[in-house]
């Protein structure tokens, strides 16, 4: 009788023991319950939905005391795990890069202003040098003293035109006003202080004339970077916002939003889904308070084109407005119209009339 | 009792329509269902391809040789009727790795490119930093000759 009660307890305490749980069911356990858990499954639903399947089947398996296939399915679940994770990683990885790539052009930015102070500091030193090196050579007098005076003068105003690229954009003048400040400063080496004196002259005019030949291009270079590179940024900006398509247009950037309206006719009021990208849209006109923003409504070819018209300005207007509540002046803003006249993709299909059926934001430099 | 001309009968019947079901069985289940494993592993082998032919820098080598060995593991056991489950299991998990190996190969690509990246600015940053450096230290000499000639702006 008491064997048969050992018996029975030790087979009862074999049948109740459950089999461990495999370390990648206890580590994707652990990642699938952190709040990440739930933003990878937003991230990439498909793979995470794998991963839930095998665990819940790891789990059936567990309960049931199947200890191969508990392994198998908790090594699959752990697998697809992984799968979503390393692509939220990737997606991490490449942002960080456009970030570094950005980081990067501004860097390229600094060096080319600082390669720029350490020649115009240096081709300075140099001709200071050469002036340098006369002093005790000549004498003392008063024609002497003018003549050091007047290539002091000219010294400076290459310098003044070097700083405005004239070494670039007005070359020949800048090296022929350079010539003649070597010639004077050699002049008065050679005890020749009238020479060295019209020399100078001559090279102080020289500079000048070269620093005003070379300021309207070097205004222009440095306005035309200035603008692409801010379009550029405001480009990016664009392009990073969920449910927008942006492009580089002539006069600016565009930000496309199809669907921004519910299906039913005459609606006006922008989709609660949708109102996250608009918000967006909002800040990055906020960051960039010198474009003008033109908000265009657009529809598809489906019903009357009266209809259609008012109904796209209607909700132009209603972007317009929405953007306004969101902190963008309103004397940024204005609205069109536009109906089906511009259509992108085929009206015949769903598919094209749904492309059609879009807000489009052209962000415009702004004149003032 | 059965008469034995009727009973031969009965049992060519009976053999008959057994040859037909299980014919028509192994057809079913060979034809539909384990063509369907056929292409399945098909797929998997031209992904697997795909990805042994992308992996130039063995970022997933070692997931990569496990799915080549579960896709030898497979082949013998599509359109083997008893092997259905160890099959299917095995095409799961065929599935699951060339998943993982193309998230691998993904990840690495993108991390070797923010790599480059991170890099290419610090190299500029460097540069950076020393070209300042002298043209400070340049900037100030000029100063300094500048108060020495008494002329300069």
């Amino acid at each position: 009788m008491k064997r048969a009660i050992i018996s029975f307890a030790a087979f009862a305490l074999v049948s109740c023991s459950r089999l461990p749980k495999p370390a990648e069911m206890q580590q994707f356990e652990g990642e699938r319950k952190a709040r990440e858990g739930e933003e990878l499954k937003l991230e990439h639903p498909d793979l995470v939905k794998n991963a839930d399947a095998q665990y819940q089947k790891a789990v059936q398996a567990h309960d049931d005391k199947e200890k191969e296939l508990l392994e198998h399915h908790a090594h699959l679940a752990w697998m697809w795990w992984q799968s979503a994770s390393l692509r939220r990683d990737t997606r991490e990885a490449t942002e960080a890069e456009k970030d570094v790539a950005k980081e990067t052009a501004q860097l390229d930015r600094e060096l080319a202003e600082a390669k720029k102070r350490q020649k115009l500091a240096k081709a300075t030193l140099d001709r200071m040098a050469q002036i340098i090196a006369l002093e005790g050579k000549v004498s003392d007098s008063q024609e002497v003293n003018t003549a050091k005076s007047a290539i002091n003068e000219a010294l400076a105003a290459l310098k003044e035109a070097q700083a405005v690229d004239a070494d670039v954009h007005a070359s020949a003048t800048f090296a022929a006003a350079e010539a003649k400040l070597k010639a004077a400063t050699d002049s008065l080496g050679k005890n020749k202080p009238k020479d060295a004196l019209s020399m100078a002259i001559d090279a102080k005019a020289g500079a000048e004339a070269a620093k005003r030949e070379a300021e309207p291009k070097y205004s222009t270079t440095e306005a035309d970077q200035a603008k692409l590179t801010r379009n550029k940024a405001l480009f990016d900006a664009v392009a990073g916002i969920s449910g927008v398509s942006a492009s580089q247009v002539a006069g600016g950037v565009q930000a496309a939003v199809v669907e921004a309206f519910s299906s039913g006719a005459g609606a006006v009021t922008i989709v609660p889904m949708m109102e996250a990208t608009f918000i967006k849209l909002a800040e990055v006109a906020k960051n960039f308070p010198d474009y003008g923003l033109v908000v265009e409504g657009h529809t598809d070819s489906k019903g009357n084109k009266t209809k259609n018209l008012q109904l796209s300005d209607s909700r132009a207007k209603s972007v317009s407005a929405f953007l306004a509540a969101q902190g963008v002046a309103p004397d940024r803003l204005t609205s069109l119209g536009k109906g089906s006249a511009e259509p992108v993709a085929d009206n015949k299909t769903k598919d094209g009339r749904s492309k059609n059926r879009r807000i489009e934001v052209l962000f415009v430099p702004s004149s003032k | 009792m059965v008469p034995s001309r009727s009973r031969k009968s009965s049992l060519g019947a009976a053999a008959l329509a057994a040859m037909l079901v299980l014919a028509t069985g192994n057809v079913a289940i060979g034809g539909d269902d384990g063509g369907a494993d056929d292409a399945r592993l098909q797929n998997l082998s031209v992904e697997l391809k795909k990805h042994e032919v992308a992996d130039t820098s063995h970022a997933a080598t070692a997931e990569i040789g496990k799915a080549e060995a579960l896709k030898d593991k497979a082949r013998p056991m599509v359109g083997e009727r008893k092997d259905r489950e160890a099959l299917a299991r095995t095409l799961d998990e065929l599935e699951a790795t060339l998943s993982l190996v193309e998230a691998k190969l993904a990840h690495a690509a993108a991390k070797s490119k923010l790599d480059v990246a991170k890099a290419k600015r610090d190299d500029i940053k460097s540069e950076l930093a020393k070209v300042r450096t002298d043209a400070d230290a340049l900037e100030k000499q000029q100063a300094e000759l500048e108060k020495k000639l008494g002329g300069g702006k």
